[in-house]
């Protein structure tokens, strides 16, 4: 009996898996940069939803929630591929450096906007040193 | 968000490094004003609107999205008192980004 709630469990678990690895990776780079918690999360997830209709086939079930049943392992496995793919894959698909910017070694300068409005230069920052943080949204 | 609150939790060690943190982004400045109030940012957050930063540090890629749109790559630049770049990281996966400590290691070593 309580191997046919693997049915539900298992997708939702990939699909807790999968949320929240993207509202956590942000906050926690060891979390982030190898999904350690998340991907065993979603792998479990698909084994769960496996082991849940092979127990609801198992049994005398109707074919409503044998229905039930693949059509969350075939969501919990699309939903890890997804994850899988992404990470392993899509996040890394960026085009290599360009050559002007690894060998640079004088800093461009340029104007830019401050919060207050006020437009300011790179080069009024010289005299300190100075962290420049290139950041696309989010995180 | 996170990779500048965590600059912002390691200020303290980066001023007295003589340093300063400039992030730059390309949203409009009324929103980087709300991201720093909100996440209590201390440096600036600079607006790189018509992408000239962007362009000069060779950070576009034409053509480089998925449906042949222009992307941008985020990247961290270190630099010396005099402007000379002394450290750089590119980053060449979304989900991975400079660690406030690693920042920190390099302005050590920078004179």
């Amino acid at each position: 009996m309580n191997r046919i709630n693997f049915a539900w469990i298992g997708p939702a678990l990939t699909f807790a898996g999968v949320v929240t690895y993207f509202m956590w990776f942000a906050r926690y780079p060891l979390l982030r940069d190898f999904p350690w918690l998340n991907l065993p999360l979603v792998i479990l997830g698909v084994v769960l939803s496996f082991l849940g209709v092979r127990a609801v086939f198992g049994e005398n079930r109707p074919w409503s929630r044998k229905l039930a049943a693949g059509a969350g392992l075939v969501l919990a496995g699309a939903l890890a591929t997804l994850f899988i793919g992404y990470v392993f894959v899509l996040s890394s698909m960026l085009p290599d450096a360009r050559d002007e910017t690894m060998t640079m070694a004088t800093a461009p300068t340029a104007s830019l906007t401050d919060a207050g409005g006020a437009v300011v230069d790179l080069s009024d920052y010289r005299g300190r040193k100075a962290v420049l943080v290139f950041y696309r949204g989010y995180w | 968000m996170s990779e500048l609150q965590g600059l912002q939790s390691r200020i303290t060690e980066i001023h007295e490094l003589d340093a300063e943190i400039l992030a730059i982004s390309i949203d409009p400045p009324e929103m980087n004003g709300r991201v720093a109030q909100k996440h209590g940012l201390t440096f600036p957050i600079l607006s790189d609107h018509n992408r000239e930063a962007m362009d000069r540090f060779g950070l576009r890629h034409e053509d480089g999205g998925m449906e042949g749109d222009d992307i941008f790559r985020p990247a961290v630049f270190v630099l010396d008192r005099e402007g000379q770049v002394a450290w750089r990281k590119l980053t060449d996966d979304w989900r991975v980004r400079v660690r406030p400590g690693e920042i920190i290691e390099q302005l050590k070593l920078v004179e």
